[in-house]
């Protein structure tokens, strides 16, 4: 029943995480607070991908102990049972390395993109860059 | 903020949560979200943990007891690549765009402060050692990805605390670094099509960004190598894939260091 409570605290505290950045991506003006409000909303995605594949019991790393450069002695198939019966979910780990990789290329491209926008229009506000461009459409 | 404003943003903030709190709810009762903790782990996470290492089923493993590493680099490298391309893309877009503007942060300085400069050469230090063991480590823990973090984080460090003019005393500018990251892609490329080429030359079977052997094509990398006095473990493919991929990131992560404080021509001059 502890479980079954905690795991919802933390389940509803993702949800509540992704929500606000969702809220702020919307709402705010200045396009930095956006940018690193989207970083934060990467970085929550990332957990929940690892938090959601988290099973009871599977608590060690996925690296099979006792294992180096010069020691790497003939492992039978029960060993490597047991292993599996403990080890948390790879997939999650896997999904969140190519997850965070790829967006931190997009935060360095949008990154790159308010620099732009600031040598251009001077201003990091979205509503001064919007007055800025119908007022150079309308005259 | 006036009130109408202000009550705007409370409802949508209201509906973002409600929405979102319900796709929750959806996702608990699909399954999706286990509520209590499952017991059993994935059927496709099982098959990875039990055949990586299995010495009793060589068909199926990557000689490998890291098995983040093999999912990434053997059994799923395809997408890896792919990954490793997409961050070559913005490395290669981004001093253009600075050219085109050019921006520079006022970070190339470098500090005064004796404090943080000291401080800064023994985490360089620690940071360097770190950094070579996990890429060398990769097919073991952690991997090369991790490894080039590290390294990256130094050249940053680097900059910041010592200015260019450091970046510059050790060799280092934009033209070399992004020589040496074409060098580090092109390498890590010649490892995934090694035995594609050797089976063309060989009439054997033979895949792209193959590891080890299989029974149905029977070409690889090995997994040990027998020096006499001692046998080393270096998982096929994986040692190289890791060196390179950790050598692509630090040259990556340097071109968008050296873009946002040195510049094309030489940047600042204090």
């Amino acid at each position: 029943m502890i479980e079954a409570i905690l795991w919802s605290y933390i389940v509803s505290t993702i949800l509540i995480v992704i929500a606000l950045c969702i809220y702020g991506i919307v709402v705010s003006s200045n396009i930095v607070k956006k940018l690193i409000v989207l970083s934060i909303l990467g970085d929550t995605i990332a957990l929940a991908s690892v938090v959601f594949n988290m099973h009871s019991g599977f608590i060690i790393a996925p690296i099979f102990i006792g294992v180096s450069f010069t020691h790497f002695p003939t492992v039978s198939f029960g060993k490597l049972m047991d292993f599996s019966l403990k080890a948390v979910d790879p997939l999650a780990q896997v999904f969140a390395i190519i997850f965070l990789t790829i967006f931190f290329t997009i935060i360095v491209l949008l990154g790159y993109t308010v620099m732009l926008m600031h040598h251009r229009y001077k201003t990091l506000d979205i509503v001064d860059v919007k007055k800025f461009e119908e007022g150079t459409r309308y005259g | 903020m006036n009130n109408r404003v202000f009550y705007k943003h409370i409802l949508l903030l209201l509906a973002i949560i409600v929405s979102i709190l319900c796709l929750g709810y959806i996702l608990v009762n699909s399954r999706a979200i286990p509520i209590p903790l499952q017991k059993t782990n994935n059927p496709l996470a099982n098959m990875f943990l039990s055949s990586t290492y299995n010495w009793e089923k060589k068909s199926l493993w990557s000689a490998s007891p890291e098995v983040v590493s093999s999912i990434l680099w053997d059994y799923r490298c395809l997408d890896t690549i792919i990954m490793f391309s997409i961050l070559f893309l913005v490395a290669m877009l981004a001093p253009s765009i600075m050219e085109d503007i050019g921006y520079r942060l006022s970070i190339g300085y470098g500090v005064s402060n004796t404090i943080v400069k000291t401080t800064t050469k023994i985490i360089v230090l620690l940071l360097l050692v770190i950094g070579v063991s996990v890429i060398i480590h990769g097919h073991m823990v952690l991997g090369g990805f991790q490894g080039g973090g590290f390294i990256a984080i130094l050249v940053l460090l680097l900059a910041i605390v010592f200015g260019r003019k450091v970046l510059d005393r050790i060799g280092w500018s934009l033209e070399k670094v992004l020589r040496y990251y074409v060098l580090s892609m092109l390498l890590l490329l010649l490892i995934a099509f090694a035995i594609p080429v050797a089976s063309l030359v060989s009439g054997v079977r033979g895949y792209i960004m193959q590891n080890q052997w299989k029974p149905w094509a029977p070409l690889g990398f090995g997994y040990s190598l027998n020096l006499y006095f001692l046998e080393i473990l270096y998982s096929g493919a994986l040692l190289f894939f890791n060196i390179f991929s950790g050598l692509a990131v630090i040259l990556c992560l340097s071109i968008l260091v050296y873009t946002l404080t040195c510049g094309r021509e030489g940047g600042y001059s204090d």
